[in-house]
């Protein structure tokens, strides 16, 4: 892999998480920044680091995506919207239209939601880039330590290789003190399928 | 102030004299302490995965559960500890995701692995805080054994 694939691969990631971004501007109403991608190709050890604080509490939306090729399902990676937990809470709030601290079932609910609709969105826009059928599963939902969901959502890459590649834009709704992360986490399946597809656009 | 040491996931870390080994974010993943109570030797293990069966190359034993208290349990040989003065704590092993199918049940066998090797090679496991559906942060005071886990609700346990 060289410069210039890495460079594709944080573009279309790039043109994926403004599309998340612009879902999300539409729920909240309000306007939102977000960064360009941060790319690093870690070892599985390191890779709850790269994503964010160990020992900070977060509010984790997943969704593990598969694409279909020759009428086959193959894995592309798992995507990840990432709340530390006062900025969940805010942004529960906003989303129900309600008052009060911690989360409620409801919130959770809004949250889950909020998290499958800009991660669809994410997809949608990549697909369309790539002319490619993406399958995504239930999104799941876990309020814990950042590092031991993202460790755990590891193991299933931790029975294939040592190393993997993650992707992740930073964002924030500046008038409610709400920030938050997407983050891709490749198969090899997926950034090959994105490298191979976008020369073929290319040429 | 004791000297504070990370061990991050798929890491092992030996202690020999007073500090604290620390690992934040614990989920499925296992954390095993091994302490000798004579010569207050002590080595924290990070493992992910509970059998390198699992896999057909294995780069990084200390992953595996299996792997890593092998390697542990020789290494504190090495360094003269007797067996019957290992003692071992088991920490982590929760289920974060209800459902996600492919992990399910990875921190049930994480914990089986281990209470499984640790009985083979004829270690005693004196304290336990496994299962559950949340995440640890544990502490492993080196120079007195104790374990101390804190869990996202703020609670404290000393094992």
């Amino acid at each position: 892999m060289n410069i210039e694939d890495l460079d594709i691969l944080r573009e279309v990631f790039n043109v994926g998480s403004c599309h998340a971004s612009t879902a999300l501007s539409k729920l909240t109403r309000k306007n939102i920044n977000v960064s360009f991608p941060k790319l690093e190709f870690a070892r599985i050890e390191e890779v709850a680091k790269f994503v964010g604080e160990l020992s900070l509490i977060a509010s984790v939306v997943y969704c593990y995506v598969e694409f279909e090729e020759n009428n086959h399902r193959k894995p592309f990676g798992g995507f990840l919207f990432i709340l530390p937990q006062d900025s969940a809470v805010r942004l529960a709030k906003v989303l129900t239209n309600e008052s009060g601290e911690g989360l409620s079932d409801l919130d959770i609910s809004a949250l889950k939601e909020t998290g499958n609709i800009v991660l669809g969105n994410c997809l949608t826009a990549i697909s369309n880039w790539l002319k490619v059928r993406f399958w995504e599963s239930v999104p799941k939902f876990s309020s814990d330590l950042l590092g031991a969901i993202i460790n755990d959502l590891l193991i299933n890459f931790a029975l294939k290789t040592d190393y993997v590649l993650v992707l992740k834009t930073e964002f924030m709704v500046e008038s409610q003190k709400i920030s938050g992360s997407f983050v891709l986490m490749f198969e090899r399946e997926g950034y090959e399928l994105i490298l191979r597809k976008t020369r073929e656009l290319l040429k | 102030m004791k000297k504070i040491d990370y061990v991050g996931a798929g890491e092992m870390k030996v202690s020999i004299g007073p500090s604290v080994l620390k690992a934040v974010g614990v989920g499925s993943c296992l954390i095993i302490c091994l302490f000798d109570t004579k010569k207050r030797i002590g080595i924290m293990s990070h493992a992910m995965l509970p059998s390198s069966s699992l896999l057909s190359f294995v780069s990084n034993p200390f992953k595996f559960v299996d792997k890593s208290i092998e390697i542990a349990v020789e290494k504190m040989q090495m360094l003269g500890c007797k067996k019957k003065d290992i003692v071992a704590k088991i920490i982590g092993g929760a289920n974060l995701f209800n459902g996600l199918e492919l992990l399910e049940d990875i921190g049930k066998k994480n914990i089986e692995i281990a209470r499984k090797k640790l009985g083979e090679l004829g270690i005693k496991i004196v304290a336990e805080d496994v299962g559950g559906n949340f995440g640890r942060s544990v502490y492993f005071h080196t120079d007195t054994g104790e374990v101390v886990v804190i869990t996202t609700t703020q609670l404290v346990k000393k094992l």
